[in-house]
């Protein structure tokens, strides 16, 4: 694949998704009308090649991120928020450990 | 399965040439498998390090970007970033690993641009939270392209197992107890021939 300029994104409360702002990622924030999944299909057909989503969010739609993983783009991947501790991460971790190697070795 | 197959020299030899393939076939899987797993073990331990990096990282900024907030309160801290800090620079391409195409980005390096406000009415605690999240964007970048790769490798690595697994514990032995089969029945045949033939020639020789 030729290289290409991404776009990145921030799907997140605006409290939080403000800091990404200052280093220039365009900040979004789900509402009642554009809820996270209909976000992120908007945003995957707006050509944004990396999405980084507050963990919160995250969880309440896996299953809707699982379909964009089988292409290299676009990245979707989970952030820390104001209330998580990294447990979450740490767990996607484990879990990809288990899926692939069959047992948490490491 | 092994009997309702048809025990023939052409179906003995379609199955032979079948199981050479396969054993091929697992042999490169299982080939496949292993490089794989090596690269993705290499991946997770990137993966978790620059987890651990970038959780450090933001809760740093987090800190400096809620000092600002109560320094300067919330109505100004949002008009100070409400201009966008402009577009940054991602270059995204590709790499094959084993067959799979896992992403690559890189920076073109116009990420540490300016700060996107105006100094009269924002705190020192803002530049710093700013200026940390710009440094910080390389090392998410980096994290991105990691753990999207750790998410296609752990995938694939199970579909390979199950083909390795399917070749080795069901197409392999089945394989292999059908041509058993096969050659006991034509060795079967050509006994039940040659017995024949030692009873017509007694038949004759008895006249």
């Amino acid at each position: 694949m030729t290289e290409k300029k991404l776009k990145a994104a921030v799907i997140g409360p605006k409290s939080v998704a403000a800091l990404y702002g200052a280093a220039g990622v365009a900040v979004f924030e789900p509402s009642a009308e554009l809820s996270p999944q209909k976000l992120i299909a908007k945003l995957y057909n707006d050509g944004y090649g990396i999405i980084f989503i507050t963990e919160a969010i995250y969880k309440s739609c896996e299953e809707a991120v699982k379909k964009y993983l089988t292409d290299p783009y676009p990245i979707i991947i989970p952030v820390p928020d104001d209330t998580s501790d990294g447990t979450y991460s740490r767990e996607r971790i484990a879990a990809n450990i288990k899926k692939a190697i069959g047992s948490d070795l490491i | 399965m092994a009997k309702q197959i048809n025990p023939t020299r052409m179906e003995l030899t379609r199955l032979k040439r079948r199981l050479k393939t396969a054993a091929r076939g697992h042999k490169l899987l299982k080939d496949k498998q292993n490089g794989m797993t090596k690269q993705f073990m290499e991946q997770i331990r990137r993966n978790r390090e620059l987890r651990a990096k970038v959780e450090a990282g933001l809760a740093e900024a987090a800190l400096q970007f809620s000092a600002a907030s109560s320094v300067m309160g919330e109505k100004e801290l949002g008009e100070a970033l409400l201009l966008p800090a402009g577009e940054i620079g991602v270059v995204g391409g590709s790499n094959n690993i084993m067959s799979v195409q896992v992403p690559t980005l890189r920076s073109d390096g116009s990420l540490a641009a300016s700060l996107p406000y105006g100094f009269a009415d924002t705190s020192y605690e803002l530049d710093a939270a700013t200026i940390t999240m710009t440094k910080l964007f390389p090392i998410l970048l980096q994290l991105a392209e990691c753990e999207k790769t750790c998410d296609m490798l752990a995938s694939e690595i199970e579909k390979t197992r199950r083909r390795v697994n399917a070749l080795e514990h069901v197409m392999i032995p089945e394989m292999e107890r059908n041509i058993k089969f096969i050659t006991m029945k034509l060795e079967d045949n050509e006994r039940q021939n040659i017995t024949r033939l030692m009873k017509v020639k007694d038949v004759i020789n008895s006249r």
